[in-house]
Order: structure tokens, then C-alpha cells, then sequence
């Protein structure tokens, strides 16, 4: 089942962060949602997620879970306390206090029990921080696994690296606007990687 | 039976989750445990439990206070909804994981002590008005807000002549219930600063009726704010 928004409009005051955006994430094919700062890429998803309201427009698809890095997780407790108020098993190394871990640490997981949860559709944003490279690696083969099982997987970044690795559609979200790129199977890494720096050099943010 | 466990099962980690978030602090437990033992060795030694009753109903609204809707703006709450637990499920959960202890240590102070039921009754009421009011105040700011408010509002009855002369006529009623001449709004005006003067002095029914409804009222309140609320995450507005 699709993740589509439509006619999405969102303010904060008198700014227009999201102009009547209208996208369609498909299952099977891992998204990236690139722009600016400010752009409204946290927004967009939040509310997908349904956990901030769009001041007009709607939301259509399968349940969201939406997660933005350690800052989101509890402060109390263990990995495994943590893990069964959502409903997951314990893992064998999750009985060390969450307040004893790294920052990178509590990143992770955060990202291991969000790609365990089997059923929503996975809203990550900014995933790639705070990992190191073969940690990176190790998340992308997870990405790429559940997009391939059918799940909707959409990646909020400005990794442009690797979106230009793993993203099968990018958004371009700016000016309140969203525009959706869909990578051909014979377009390489460069050639999206250029589309993307095309896109900030034209906002003069790169 | 599979939604009825769902839902069981769904509260569960509804309360899971908004501990491990930090909304039920966890100096609760010892100070409630400290309440109902000293309600216990009042009631055998002095024969009623006035300081545990008067000391539960001080922290009433801190014990009610969660701050749950702080926690839920700065997303320690978003990964449980994503896991399926709904925001209603999650503001009625913090609800009865704010006010169940409360009910437990009120109900023992309660059932020991030796005041007719009238003001036992009254008193049940004005818990609930504190509990609201405590969860409602407490649900966006620090959890600890409305319970140093009213620590304040105490100070304020008890150091005016106004309140004091309010409480002393009152409490005459106990001896002769004709002496009593303190009007219903001056009497509210003082339950409202003081709340566990119901328990030492007749107040007429409808006050603490009134009161409990204002509470009631408050926990609806606090449950839909809750539940409609944007959850800005790390976009704090």
C-alpha cells in the first residue's frame, strides 16, 4: 500500500513551510526527501506520521512511524525496556541503561528497533547521522531489505552521498514545494548526484 | 476477545512507554509507600490519620502533574505511536497512571480514618478537583508546576487574616452546625487555595460536587489537549 499526501499545506505564523504538496511514496522502492534547511522535510513526515497537524490537505496509507534520532527515545530504562513498550522482543546485548550509551549507540537503537517493527511504513530522518561507515553500510542493506519486501521506506538527509547510493525516488523539497525524481535502472550515482547538487546550487544552499 | 487484548495489550505499553519517557517519576512510589504507612501507625495510634490525609492531599497535584505532553512535543513519545498505540490510548494512560496511586493512598487514608462519611465524600471530591487541575497545568509544563502553585496558594490562605478567620468560623460548625455563617463563595474561595480543609470542616455538598466537576472536567480537558496537540519533535515552536 502507497504513502500519499495530498495538497498539503502547513505554516509556522506567516511562513509557508509546505505549499500544496502532493507525492506519492511507492512500496518496494526506498525514498529520499532531500532540501534545504527549513525546507520542511521533518514537517512533511511528522505529519504523515500524524503527529503534527497540515493546516489543510490529507494524508492516505498505511500506518507511519516516524523517527528522528536519539533525541526521540526515552531517557529511563534499557534497550529491552525500551523495545517491549513497542511491543518487540529483547535482544541479548539491550540490557544496558539507554543513559549509559553514546549518542551513536542510542542511535542505533533507535534505527534497530524501528526496522524491527514489521508492520509501518518507516519515515527516517536524518538516519545516516552519528554512524560510522560500516554501520552505515549494515543500515542500508536493512533499508534496502524492507523497501524490497514491499514496505514503504522514505529517508529525510542531506547525505547526498548516499542518496545517491541507495535512493530508488529522491524528492526535492523546497520552497514550500515538493518535486519527485524517479531513478531510471540505468542512471548511475553521478547522474543523480549531480540532479542534486543541480537542485542546491539552484537555491544557492550547497 | 482479539481487540479487547489488543487494547489490554495496547495500555500496557502505553504505560511503558510514558515511564520509560519520564511522566511518572519514580521518587512516587517511596512517598506514596511512606503515606499509606504513616496512615497505618496513625490510625492505630492516634486514633485518625489527619496528617496522612492532609499530607496526601498536598501532593496530590504533584503526584498528578506528568508533563506528558512536554515529553510528547519533544518526541520521546513518537516511536510508541508508530508502533501502534494511539494518542487517546496513550492520554488516558497517563491519566490512570497519574491518578491510580493517588486513588490507592487516598482510599486507605480514607477507609481508616474516623470522619463522617460526609466529609470523607467531600474530600474525595476536592482530590479529584486537585487531580485535575494538576494534571491539566502539569501536562505541558514541568510536571512539578501546579503543586508549588498551590504550595503557594496555602501560604496565601493561611497567611491572611481573611482565610484564617474563614477556616476557624468553619470549623465552629463542627461543634454547633447553627454557628456556621461562612458564606458558600467565601468557603470556595478558600477549598480552591486549601483543599484539605474539607476534611476538617463541614462544607456543603454541592461545593465539592462543584469541585469534583471542575476536576472531571480538567482530565477531559487535559485528554483532548493530549490527544489533538502538535508534536513539533525537534522543530520546538
Amino acid at each position: 500500500m502507497s504513502l500519499s499526501v495530498h495538497d498539503l499545506v502547513r505554516s509556522y505564523g506567516k511562513h509557508v513551510v509546505l505549499s500544496s504538496v502532493t507525492l506519492s511514496f511507492t512500496p518496494g522502492r526506498l525514498a529520499a526527501l532531500v532540501g534545504p534547511n527549513g525546507a520542511g522535510k521533518t514537517t512533511l513526515l511528522r505529519i504523515a506520521a500524524g503527529l503534527i497537524a497540515a493546516d489543510s490537505g490529507r494524508v492516505c496509507g498505511p500506518r507511519c512511524l516516524y523517527y528522528g534520532g536519539f533525541d526521540c527515545l526515552p531517557v529511563r530504562g534499557t534497550e529491552n525496556a525500551f523495545r517491549r513498550s513497542l511491543g518487540l522482543s529483547a535482544v541479548p546485548d539491550g540490557r544496558k541503561a539507554l543513559g549509559r550509551l553514546s549518542r551513536g549507540q542510542l542511535h542505533l537503537v533507535g534505527l534497530r528497533a524501528a526496522l524491527d517493527l514489521r508492520d509501518p511504513a518507516l519515515l527516517l530522518d536524518e538516519p545516516w547521522t552519528a554512524l560510522e561507515p560500516d554501520a552505515r553500510v549494515r543500515l542500508n542493506e536493512r533499508l534496502l531489505e524492507r523497501a524490497r519486501g514491499g514496505g514503504v521506506v522514505v529517508c529525510s538527509t542531506h547525505d547526498l552521498d548516499e542518496v545517491a547510493r541507495i535512493a530508488d525516488d529522491v524528492v526535492f523539497l523546497g520552497d514550500g514545494l515538493a518535486t519527485l525524481h524517479r531513478r531510471e535502472e540505468q542512471a548511475g550515482r553521478e547522474f543523480l548526484r549531480e540532479k542534486l547538487l543541480g537542485f542546491f546550487r539552484a537555491r544557492r544552499v550547497a | 476477545m482479539t481487540s479487547s487484548r489488543s487494547t489490554a495489550t495496547d495500555s500496557v505499553r502505553a504505560l511503558r512507554a510514558l515511564d520509560l519517557a519520564g511522566a511518572f517519576p519514580s521518587w512516587r512510589l517511596p512517598t506514596l509507600a511512606a503515606i499509606a504507612g504513616l496512615a497505618a501507625w496513625e490510625s492505630i495510634a492516634v486514633g485518625h490519620v489527619e496528617t496522612a490525609v492532609t499530607l496526601a492531599g498536598f501532593l496530590v497535584p504533584f503526584f498528578a502533574g506528568t508533563s506528558a505532553l512536554a515529553l510528547a512535543r519533544l518526541g520521546r513519545l513518537d516511536m510508541v505511536v508508530g508502533a501502534g498505540v494511539t494518542r487517546r490510548r496513550l492520554a488516558v494512560m497517563a491519566v490512570g497512571g497519574a491518578l491510580l496511586p493517588v486513588g490507592f493512598v487516598g482510599g486507605i487514608a480514607l477507609g481508616l480514618s474516623g470522619v463522617p462519611d460526609a466529609q470523607r465524600t467531600a474530600f474525595a471530591g476536592m482530590t479529584l478537583f486537585m487531580a485535575g487541575v494538576g494534571f491539566l497545568g502539569g501536562l505541558a509544563a514541568p510536571a512539578t508546576l501546579v503543586g508549588v502553585l498551590w504550595f503557594v496558594a496555602r501560604g496565601l490562605v493561611l497567611m491572611s487574616s481573611w482565610g484564617r478567620e474563614t477556616i476557624h468560623v468553619a470549623s465552629a460548625a463542627k461543634l454547633d452546625p447553627g454557628l456556621c455563617s461562612v458564606s458558600p463563595g467565601r468557603l470556595a474561595i478558600v477549598l480552591a487555595g486549601m483543599p484539605e480543609v474539607s476534611f476538617g470542616v463541614p462544607v456543603p455538598g454541592f461545593l465539592p460536587a462543584l469541585f469534583a466537576a471542575v476536576g472531571a472536567a480538567c482530565l477531559v480537558a487535559g485528554i483532548a489537549w493530549f490527544e489533538r496537540a502538535d508534536w513539533p519533535g525537534k522543530r520546538m515552536e
